[in-house]
C-alpha cells in the first residue's frame, strides 16, 4: 500500500506538473496570438501604409543624393569650363576625365552658343561612353541654331541650371535625361550650355538598386508629367481596388516617385508573419515544457521522493508519539469520578503534556481504607521523561500498595531508579497516604513543591518534609510528616508547569493566582478547583506554547468514612 | 542561556547566566559533555548571573557532580541566587554541593 502510494506520489507530481506547465504555456501563446491577430488587424492599413512609406522614404532620399552627387559632378566640370572656353584640347581632356571617372554619367557636352574659334558658333564638344566601353570624344556642329528644345532655351535665358524631360540623345540614341547648366566665360557672359548625359535605363537601375522590397513597383514621372523609370506590366494590370499607392516628390528635382504594391501580396506577407510568430511561439512553448520535464525528472523527483520518505518517517513518528501519548495517559488514572461509592473523598486530576508524552506523574488508588496518591515531575520533557515517569509509576503502585509508612515507600522507588541511572535523571515527588476513616495523613515530599491546602476558603503552602527527589542517590534516607485533615479541606498536589506557566512575554503566573482560583471554589468539588485553576493557567498563557508538563491532583476530604 | 568555560590551571571555572530551563538543557548538551571530559579538576560554578532553573539544569548540575566525583572532585556552586537557593534547598541539592 506505502509503495502503491509512493508510486502515485511521485507519478502524480510529474504529471501535474507537466499539465499544469503546457496548460499554462498554450494558454500563454494562445493569449499572445490573440493579442499579436487583433492588434495586426487593427492596424492593417497603418501597418501596411508604414511599411510602404518607410521604403518610400529611404528611395526617394537615395535618389535625390545620386542626382545631387551627379549634379555637384556637373557643377565642378562646368566651373572648370568656363575657364577653358578658349583651349580646346584642355576642355577635350576635362570632359573625358569627367566620363571616366563619374559612372553615373554616360557622357557630357557643351554647346557653345558663341563662335569661341573652335569650329565656329553653336558648335558641340562632347566626350561619352559608347557600348563598347570606349570613350569617344568629338564636335558636332550645327547648322544654325541647334533644335531649339525648351530646356536649352529656358536654361540659357535664367541662367539656372535644371534636369530635361527625358528625349533620345542626339550622339548616344540613348533614352537620357540631361542635367542642363550655363556656361559662363572669362567675361561673364553666356558661353553656352552643358548637358550631362544620364541614360534612363541608368535612373531604372539606381532605383532597382535602391528597392527594399521585391514586391513594390517603383515609377518616376518627372514635374511635367513625363515617365523616367515605368511601372511593371503587372501593376497596370491590377485594378486600383487591389493597389495600395503612395507617392513622394524629390524636392528640387521636382520628380514624383511613386511606390505600388499589390494589396494581396501584402496581407498575404502579413498573414506569414503571423503564422511565422505563432510557429515560433509553439516551438519555444515546447522546449519550455521539456525543459520543465527535465527539471522534474532530475530535480523535482528525487526532491519528491526525499520529501515523501521526511513525510513517511515523521508520519510513522507522529503515530508512534500518538499512541505513546495515549499509552502513557492509561497508564494514570483517568476515570471521573474515581470512587462513586465513596461519599467522603472527591478526586481530581489532570495532566497536560507540553509535548506529545510528558514527564510529569500523578496516580492514586484506594487500598482497604487508605487513598494513595502522588505527584511527580522527571526532569527534563519529552520521550525520555515519560520512559523515567512510567517506570516510576509501576514501582510506585507495586512499592505502595499495602505499606503506609510513606518514607519507606520513597526510599524503596529511589533505590531502584538510583539504579543504572547513568544519565542522572531523577523525578520530583509527593506521595501521601490518607485513613478515610481518620483524615489522617502521612505523607513524603521528595524535592518537590509544597501543595496547597485550603481550608474554610483560605490556601496556604502546606508543611513540607525537604528530601532529595528520587533517582539521584541510593543511600538518602527519606523523611516523612503527617497531618490531619478536617471535613472540607482541599490538598491541591501540582507541578511546576501550573505555576510557572509562561505568558508570551515570558512572565510566569505565580503561586498566588494559583491559591486565589483555587480559594474561589473551595466550596465546589475537585474537579471545580483542577477546572479553575486550568482555566487561569490557560488565561495567563493566552495562546503562548506550555513550556512545561501542567499537572494538577485535587483531593478534596468530604468527611471522615468508617 | 550562556555557558562560559575557563579552563584554569587548578580549577574549571563555569559561568553560567540567563534561564537554565528544559530548551537551555537540550542546547547546552554539547557544553555539558565536554565539561564532563574536565571533571579531573575541581569545578566551580558561578551562578551569579543565573535567574532561574528548572529540573532539567538541576539534572546537569547533577550529571557534572557525578562526573567529578567519580575522579574524587567536588563541585561548587557560587553566587546562587535566593530563589534557586530555595529550590536547592527543597531538593537537598545543597547538600550535594559545596555552597558558596
Amino acid at each position: 500500500m506505502a509503495r502503491c502510494n509512493e508510486a502515485m506520489t511521485k507519478g502524480g507530481l510529474q504529471i501535474r506538473m507537466t499539465v499544469f506547465v503546457t496548460s499554462a504555456v498554450l494558454l500563454i501563446s494562445t493569449a499572445v496570438l490573440v493579442i499579436m491577430a487583433g492588434r495586426i488587424s487593427r492596424d492593417y492599413e497603418r501597418m501596411l501604409d508604414n511599411r510602404i512609406s518607410d521604403d518610400l522614404v529611404a528611395i526617394t532620399r537615395n535618389i535625390e543624393q545620386r542626382m545631387l552627387r551627379i549634379e555637384d559632378a556637373t557643377r565642378t566640370i562646368v566651373n572648370t569650363a568656363s575657364l577653358l572656353v578658349e583651349d580646346i584640347s584642355d576642355l577635350d581632356s576635362v570632359l573625358y576625365h569627367t566620363v571616366y571617372s563619374i559612372n553615373d554619367i554616360l557622357g557630357m557636352s557643351i554647346i557653345y552658343s558663341k563662335d569661341y574659334g573652335f569650329v565656329g558658333k553653336f558648335c558641340e564638344r562632347y566626350a561619352y561612353l559608347d557600348h563598347n566601353g570606349r570613350i569617344l570624344s568629338g564636335t558636332k556642329v550645327y547648322e544654325g541654331e541647334p533644335d531649339a528644345r525648351y530646356h536649352w532655351q529656358e536654361c540659357y535665358d535664367r541662367e539656372t541650371s535644371m534636369w530635361s524631360d527625358p528625349t533620345e540623345g542626339e550622339i548616344s540614341g540613348l533614352d537620357i535625361v540631361c542635367y542642363v547648366m550655363p556656361v559662363f566665360d572669362d567675361e561673364g557672359e553666356h558661353a553656352g550650355v552643358s548637358y550631362s548625359w544620364v541614360p534612363l535605363s541608368y535612373v531604372t537601375s539606381f532605383v532597382t538598386s535602391y528597392k527594399i522590397r521585391e514586391d513594390i513597383d517603383i515609377s518616376i514621372y518627372n514635374g511635367n508629367g513625363a515617365m523616367l523609370v515605368a511601372p511593371d506590366d503587372y501593376i497596370l494590370k491590377l485594378s486600383p481596388d487591389d493597389l495600395i499607392v503612395r507617392e513622394a516628390e524629390i524636392g528640387h528635382l521636382g520628380w514624383k516617385v511613386i511606390l505600388s504594391a499589390d494589396r494581396n501580396i501584402i496581407e498575404e506577407e502579413v498573414r506569414k508573419r503571423l503564422v511565422s510568430l505563432g510557429v515560433m511561439i509553439l516551438l519555444m512553448s515546447i522546449l519550455l515544457v521539456l525543459a520543465i520535464a527535465f527539471v522534474v525528472r532530475h530535480v523535482a523527483r528525487p526532491f519528491a521522493r526525499r520529501q515523501y520518505l521526511i513525510e513517511k518517517e515523521k508520519a510513522v513518528m507522529d503515530n508512534e508519539m500518538q499512541l505513546a501519548s495515549a499509552a502513557q495517559k492509561e497508564l494514570i488514572p483517568h476515570v471521573s469520578p474515581p470512587f462513586p461509592e465513596r461519599k467522603g473523598i472527591d478526586i481530581s486530576a489532570t495532566l497536560y503534556p507540553a509535548r506529545k508524552v510528558g514527564g510529569d506523574l500523578y496516580d492514586y488508588f484506594i487500598l482497604g481504607n487508605t487513598l494513595y496518591f502522588c505527584i511527580g515531575d522527571v526532569s527534563g520533557k519529552g520521550v525520555q521523561a515519560s520512559l523515567f515517569m512510567a517506570a516510576t509509576h509501576y514501582l510506585f503502585r507495586s512499592v505502595a500498595a499495602g505499606n503506609t509508612a510513606a518514607a519507606d515507600v520513597a526510599g524503596r522507588i529511589n533505590v531502584s531508579l538510583c539504579a543504572d541511572n547513568e544519565n542522572c535523571r531523577f523525578i520530583t515527588f509527593w506521595f501521601g497516604c490518607l485513613d478515610l476513616a481518620s483524615g489522617r495523613l502521612e505523607y513524603v515530599n521528595a524535592g518537590h513543591g509544597a501543595p496547597v491546602l485550603v481550608r474554610n476558603g483560605k490556601a496556604e503552602f502546606f508543611p513540607l518534609s525537604d528530601n532529595m527527589p528520587l533517582g539521584i542517590y541510593d543511600g538518602e534516607r527519606y523523611i516523612s510528616r503527617s497531618a490531619v485533615l478536617l471535613p472540607g479541606d482541599i490538598l491541591l498536589l501540582y507541578t511546576d508547569g501550573v505555576t510557572e506557566a509562561m505568558n508570551p512575554d515570558e512572565n510566569v503566573l505565580g503561586p498566588g493566582p494559583m491559591m486565589q482560583a483555587a480559594e474561589s471554589v473551595s466550596d465546589g468539588s475537585a474537579s471545580d478547583v483542577v477546572g479553575k485553576v486550568l482555566e487561569r493557567v490557560i488565561q495567563h498563557t493566552s495562546g503562548a506554547e506550555l513550556s512545561d508538563d501542567v499537572t494538577m491532583l485535587c483531593v478534596k476530604f468530604i468527611k471522615t468514612e468508617s | 542561556m550562556e555557558i562560559k568555560i575557563q579552563d584554569n590551571p587548578e580549577n574549571v571555572t563555569v559561568v553560567m547566566s540567563g534561564s537554565f530551563d528544559t530548551s537551555a538543557a537540550e542546547q547546552a548538551e554539547p557544553t555539558v559533555k565536554r565539561l564532563e571530559g574536565m571533571a579531573s579538576k575541581p569545578m566551580i560554578i558561578d551562578c551569579n548571573a543565573l535567574e532561574y532553573i528548572a529540573s532539567s539544569g538541576l539534572r546537569v548540575l547533577l550529571r557534572l557532580r557525578k562526573a567529578c566525583a567519580a575522579q574524587g572532585r567536588q563541585v561548587t556552586l557560587s553566587g546562587v541566587n535566593e530563589d534557586i537557593l530555595e529550590v536547592l534547598k527543597v531538593t537537598h541539592f545543597d547538600q550535594m554541593f559545596i555552597m558558596k
